[in-house]
């Protein structure tokens, strides 16, 4: 008898959640198997590159990947545009770092608005991040979710100590909620019990698990991601199968390998290439553990990270 | 500044005879030594102390009682009383409100006296005390529910015996020394080949065997043949004994007759310590300062030897005929006890001097009255399983059951054992105080007025309570906790995460500085004349105790590959009030979901514990050989006990399925609520 590789039976799967409608609608989740097992059961949608836009410009970009959005800091529709048309980002992260009351204190109104015009200048999902107290990110995604109603929206994020307000809007006006937990299975599990107990239809959130960058604890994240997959799809646990999104720009584009310059740092080598493989690393670690959508910033790392998900599906 | 300086700055102004400088100077030198008077109300004591005295510190010299579980570092809030008359330094703190502070209330440990002053100390919450003396001290059935060997009567074989003996006179021809005719007597009559005299016993022995034409009474400790006390008269009383518990929060004694096992009295008191820390991490503290150790001990003592004193008055009881004392207690009240460093128990890697302290007489110990007495101490396991587990562990008998139990003691601490007669591993879960009244604002120990049990109406949210000894209520007590949180989510009042639902219409609700409570009492219908309530932080520490003491079962039973299904018996212990509703427990995830009917609540099982090895030389040395073969589990550095305890802080569990009659409850509940 030949030998027969040994295969994992999966009773459980992942949700599958709607991202946006009708010209922009994608679709993420549904899996059958562990990332990229494509060989043990069907992974139905490639996991979503998505590309930050920021409402405002940026303070501390490495030159290394500000240079490639500095035509474009003042808008963030062009910004949005740039990043699909010639970036070909399969989404658009939308970070309001303006509504933190420290940063520009923007009002919901014109946040809502401002969701709004970048949502209708692309044809791709928008995903929204807020910043800054969580009770000012309540009054503003609120807002946002009803300006943008029935858009399934990717609205975050919403912590165990305020999740009513953004579930109960995201409810009413049918768009998507992320729940955000530090790294913890429990807490995460908790979090989408308490909103599943609320009303939220469970193919309504995405989990993000507060990932960190290469060199921070990365397999910290690696395994508690792969803890919350293995939970869901070998134990069919129903509260730990939605698809999770890593917010992880951010992350590593402030963190001194990608700042330091090559003159400070010689034995470091290229400063540009450098923050494409650190960002390439990172990103390409949450997707083996379990990511879902991924939120990026340089062109580059963009391009590797997609032909990579290419390859491997 | 040096005095000597400022004597040379002052001087030339005293020569000038302005008496202003002479009266600073005079305060300056004599400042110190100046006496305040301190008239303290209601109960009319007063003191004088010197200037900048300690407030706390003055009312605990006058023998007046303060609550304090931070041992007076300003963090609890507890120690408040109100300056009526004259003025304190004190320091500014966050637990009086700016209204409180204008009426004169201060805390007491960050003031200072400074003036001849008149200080009201309000009715302190653990007064009229009831004290869970264990099930034997009740008169009613002896180990109820347990199917134990002890379950009729204890084991009764003294190890402590008298006996008389006929010493052959020395002679010219028969010149051996005292101590060889002595032993020789005690080989013909006992037959034991070798006694041990000691030197205390040693320089009693050529009067008392003189006095009485070479005939005396002797007592032996028969676990080691040691003479323990000899005297001339035939004595025809018989031996007694004293039980000891000491715990964290109480302390309690039986006086016991040695050769049929009754008990002649039993007495307890509130372990005076309380006011130098609540629990054992504030004393362990507290001992490191200067002088704190001794003063620990002696204020232990004296309340020991009161309890003595007592129980002597009572009963009776000759004291030179109390013989031995069987000490029982978690590993920091024995060092304490005994004087021992208990330092390091607190330190990494977390251990005691000694898990069971030496025999030795009362009188080493300090214990007065009884001096001649041995006293024997319960072996314990590690620094957080002590005696008093040892002893539990005793008292339900599962050292000698096939059958799996569990013991759980709730106490200060929560520690668990599991095994049978075969084998034991247990564990401490670091639960805090919350069962016992601590962290929680009107949190009390089981005393009268205590809440024990709730209902809540579903349609009004409102809250019937019934109390301790069913007086007016001034406080909630461990079992009322546990009632209360699962009451409060059954009914709805909260969510899974232990957060009020504000959105019900619940009128008893209400913030108050950014933190919401729910008031079970008002102010008008309590005894202490404040509302009693329960808050989001309240039961926020609830769940971290409740988390714990699961997270540590579990994490336990699987360290052994067995789940909670496959336990027979679960025994609890402690003094969080006897009417523990198993089944709220249960609700609220922090006791298994099994059947209710494998629950055995047994109260205070140290002394129980104590009183069996005392009367049974055998069950001592069992016991000792039980705390050896117990297998000792750190939790402090267990990743799945974090893990599950993370899981805990939720209700019941983040993962239904450890609770399926609760889940099925839940249902029936909302179904209940939809209609």
């Amino acid at each position: 008898m030949s030998f027969q590789a040994p295969k994992n039976e999966y009773t459980g799967q992942i949700a599958k959640v709607t991202l946006g409608r009708d010209g922009s609608q994608l679709a993420v989740g549904g899996d059958k198997a562990l990332p990229f097992y494509t060989f043990e059961g069907e992974i139905p949608y490639r996991p979503v590159v998505a590309m930050e836009v920021y409402d405002s410009k940026p303070g501390n970009w490495p030159q290394t990947v500000s240079g490639y959005f500095s035509d474009v800091w003042d808008d963030p529709v062009k910004w949005a545009q740039k990043c699909v048309g010639q970036y070909s980002a399969d989404a658009i992260c939308l970070q309001l770092k303006s509504i933190n009351p420290d940063a520009g204190d923007m009002g919901p109104q014109d946040a809502g608005e401002l969701v709004k015009k970048v949502r209708e200048s692309v044809e791709v999902p928008v995903i929204v991040y807020g910043d800054g107290p969580l009770e000012k990110i309540a009054e503003v995604m609120k807002k946002v979710a009803e300006i943008n109603q029935n858009t399934n929206l990717l609205i975050g994020w919403v912590e165990e100590d305020n999740y009513k307000t953004i579930a109960a809007a995201c409810m009413g006006y049918d768009n998507n909620v992320i729940s955000l937990n530090p790294l913890d299975v429990n807490i995460a599990k908790q979090l989408n019990i308490l909103l599943t107990q609320l009303g939220l239809s469970s193919d309504r959130i995405v989990m993000d698990p507060s990932t960190t960058a290469l060199g921070y604890g990365i397999e910290y994240c690696y395994s508690s991601m792969e803890r919350l997959k293995i939970a869901a799809l070998l134990q069919d646990d129903k509260m730990t199968q939605m698809p999770m999104i890593c917010n992880i720009a951010p992350e590593v584009w402030k963190v001194k390998e990608v700042k330091e310059s090559q003159e400070d740092y010689p034995q470091w080598g290229d400063q540009e290439e450098r923050g494409i493989n650190w960002e390439t690393i990172s990103v390409m670690c949450t997707l083996l553990s379990g990511a879902n959508i991924v939120v990026m910033r340089h062109p580059r790392a963009v391009e590797i990270i997609k032909e990579t998900i290419e390859k491997l599906l | 500044m040096s005095l000597s300086s400022s004597l040379l700055f002052i001087y030339p102004y005293n020569i000038i005879g302005k008496s202003i400088a002479v009266d600073y100077y005079f305060n300056y030198i004599m400042g110190s030594r100046k006496k305040y008077h301190i008239n303290f109300l209601p109960s009319g004591k007063n003191i004088e102390v010197s200037k900048n005295h300690n407030l706390r510190q003055s009312i605990l010299d006058c023998g007046l009682e303060i609550e304090s579980s931070c041992g007076g570092v300003g963090t609890c809030g507890r120690c408040v009383v109100q300056v009526k008359k004259g003025r304190v330094d004190t320091k500014e703190t966050r637990f009086l409100s700016p209204n409180e502070q204008k009426k004169g209330f201060v805390l007491s440990c960050l003031s200072r006296v400074i003036d001849d002053i008149e200080v009201y100390i309000p009715e302190q919450k653990k007064v009229r005390a009831i004290i869970d003396k264990g099930k034997l001290a009740e008169g009613s059935k002896v180990y109820a529910g347990v199917s134990s060997q002890e379950q009729e009567k204890p084991e009764v074989e003294p190890w402590v015996k008298k006996f008389t003996v006929e010493v052959k006179k020395p002679s010219l021809s028969y010149g051996t020394s005292d101590l060889f005719r002595f032993k020789k007597a005690v080989r013909e009559k006992l037959g034991i080949e070798e006694v041990t005299v000691p030197i205390d016993v040693l320089k009693k022995l050529p009067t008392e065997l003189r006095k009485n034409d070479w005939e005396a009474t002797a007592v032996i400790e028969s676990n080691k043949n040691v003479i323990i006390d000899i005297y001339s008269q035939k004595r025809p009383n018989r031996l007694y004994g004293l039980a000891l518990d000491i715990g964290t929060t109480t302390l309690v004694m039986y006086l016991v007759d040695l050769e049929d096992g009754k008990i002649l009295g039993s007495e307890s008191e509130y372990n005076p310590q309380i006011r130098f820390g609540e629990d054992i991490i504030n004393r362990i503290v507290y001992a490191n300062r200067e002088g704190g150790l001794k003063k620990l001990k002696e204020v232990v003592t004296d309340s020991v030897n009161n309890l003595i004193w007592r129980l002597l008055l009572v009963s009776k009881v000759e004291p030179d005929d109390i013989v031995s004392v069987m000490v029982s207690g978690n590993s920091t009240m024995m060092h304490l006890f005994y004087e021992v460093c208990p330092k390091y128990i607190r330190e990494e890697p977390y251990v005691t001097v000694a898990n069971r302290f030496s025999d030795c007489k009362a009188q080493d110990i300090g214990l007065k009255h009884i001096r001649n007495a041995y006293t024997y101490s319960m072996q314990g396991v590690a620094s957080y399983l002590g005696g008093d587990i040892t002893s539990g562990i005793l008292a339900t008998g599962m050292n000698h059951e096939q059958d799996l139990a569990l013991f759980i003691d709730l106490g200060t601490n929560g520690e668990l054992v599991v095994g049978n007669c075969e084998w034991m591993m247990g564990c401490s879960c670091s639960a805090g105080p919350a069962f016992e009244g601590g962290g929680v604002k009107c949190g009390i120990r089981a005393i009268d007025g205590a809440i024990e049990k709730v209902y809540i109406d579903q349609d009004t949210f409102r809250c019937q309570v019934s109390t301790i000894g069913g007086s007016r209520a001034r406080g909630i007590c461990g079992s009322g906790l546990i009632d209360i949180i699962g009451e409060m989510y059954l009914k709805g009042v909260i969510d899974r995460k232990g957060r009020f639902h504000r959105d019900i219409g619940n009128r008893y609700l209400k913030e108050e500085d950014g933190n919401w409570r729910y008031t079970l009492i008002e102010a008008s219908d309590s005894a202490t004349g404040s509302e009693i309530y329960i808050s989001e932080v309240d039961i926020d520490n609830l769940m971290r105790a409740k988390a714990a003491v699961y997270a540590g079962i579990k994490t336990l039973l699987e360290e052994v590959d067995l789940s909670v299904y496959d336990l027979e018996k679960v025994y609890i212990a402690g003094g969080l009030g006897k009417n523990l509703n198993i089944g709220n427990a249960i609700v609220i995830g922090m006791l298994p979901d099994i059947n209710i009917d494998r629950y055995f609540f047994m109260g205070n099982t140290s002394i129980t514990g104590a009183y069996i090895s005392l009367l049974s030389g055998k069950k001592y040395r069992q016991s000792i050989a039980l705390a050896e073969a117990i297998t000792y589990m750190e939790l402090s550095v267990n990743m799945k006990f974090m893990d599950r305890y993370v899981a805990g802080l939720f209700l019941p569990y983040t993962d239904l399925k450890d609770f399926p009659t609760v889940e099925e409850l839940l249902f029936e509940m909302d179904d209940k609520r939809k209609k």
